[in-house]
């Protein structure tokens, strides 16, 4: 359990949200971070610093960075092959979604749902559900890449 | 004739005229007035143990007497300066500069998916270097709202308890680190 956040909090932190659709959508945890709830996980945190073995996880074909082409390389070996040109909705694809401060290390990853908006694992609080640019700003900086795959 | 011994130490604190030389101790924080009778080494690896007794002053411990009769006076400083030290200092200020050091280590890592970040934190860097007196404050606030204190724990302690355990669950994890406090008088439950 984390410490619960109230709207305002996420708001101070991500003043574009006051001004878009957001929803937080989970209780806190510490379970799981945003790589791995991108990813479709909510019980390991991916990370290349262990913890333990069983409670973090890291591709074995990764290298042990956060650089922006490690975790695309992350996200091609999970079938996102391509690059969408846009974070629109595609019925037969599924996105995700690459932040990035300074163009060399992610900051967070977000994955689309079938609404339309995206899914985000807050650092060790909430899910929300957001659009792209309700989370760009200061701390998380702006999206730099989206990554498409086929839908099962 | 020695009230309230607490054994064993590896290490100790003393001063020795007007040098401090200090060294880490294994237990929680120790009451002032406190007599004990400590081993220690000569160097790391030396399996010849020596006996002192030693005072708890109120910020320091104090050498009084050797037992162990091959310990020459003037073989102290040698000895003490092979080892890192680690002061005992005033309880309400270490809980002061913790909780400090903690909130900003929370607030400014809170969204941070990044364990490096993490860990490596500026704040959480400081409470590392604070010593054992904090592992109780870490551990009662591992269990109000869990967090990454881990690292900082085994750091701090010199130990991994966790180290072997079949761990499936990052709350277990914590349950180790809660049990094993508990398990060594750090006051947690």
């Amino acid at each position: 359990m984390g410490t619960v956040l109230n709207s305002c909090d996420i708001e101070i932190r991500f003043p574009n949200l006051k001004d878009t659709h957001y929803e937080i959508t989970s209780t806190p945890t510490y379970k799981y971070n945003c790589l791995a709830w991108a990813a479709g996980v909510n019980n390991k945190i991916w990370d290349y610093v262990s913890l333990h073995k069983n409670i973090v996880y890291w591709p074995r074909t990764a290298q042990k960075n956060y650089r922006l082409e490690t975790i695309r390389k992350i996200f091609y070996d999970l079938g996102y092959f391509e690059e969408a040109r846009n974070d629109l909705f595609e019925c037969d694809y599924e996105k995700v979604a690459i932040y990035s401060i300074d163009h060399v290390y992610y900051t967070h990853v977000a994955r689309q749902e079938k609404t339309g908006y995206w899914t985000s694992k807050l650092g060790k609080d909430h899910d929300i559900e957001h659009t792209l640019s309700g989370l760009e700003g200061i701390e998380y900086g702006k999206v730099v890449l989206v990554l498409k795959r086929k839908s099962c | 004739m020695y009230q309230d011994c607490y054994a064993p130490y590896d290490r100790m604190p003393v001063k020795r005229r007007n040098s401090w030389y200090c060294l880490e101790i294994k237990t929680p924080i120790v009451p002032e007035g406190t007599v004990f009778i400590t081993q220690y080494h000569k160097e790391f690896k030396d399996a010849h143990r020596r006996m002192a007794i030693a005072t708890v002053g109120r910020d320091n411990l104090f050498l009084r007497e050797q037992i162990d009769s091959n310990l020459r006076v003037d073989n102290i400083d040698k000895i003490i300066r092979s080892n890192v030290s680690v002061m005992l200092i005033d309880k309400d200020k270490l809980e002061k500069r913790f909780a400090e050091l903690a909130d900003q280590w929370e607030e400014e890592t809170r969204y941070s998916s990044k364990m490096r970040d993490i860990i490596n934190n500026p704040s959480y860097v400081k409470i590392k270097m604070l010593g054992k007196g904090v592992i109780p404050m870490i551990l009662q606030r591992l269990q109000r709202n869990r967090n990454y204190w881990f690292d900082a724990l085994k750091y701090i302690s010199a130990t991994d308890p966790t180290k072997g355990r079949q761990v499936d669950d990052i709350d277990q994890l914590a349950d180790i680190w809660i049990e094993w406090g508990d398990a060594y008088g750090y006051c947690v439950k």
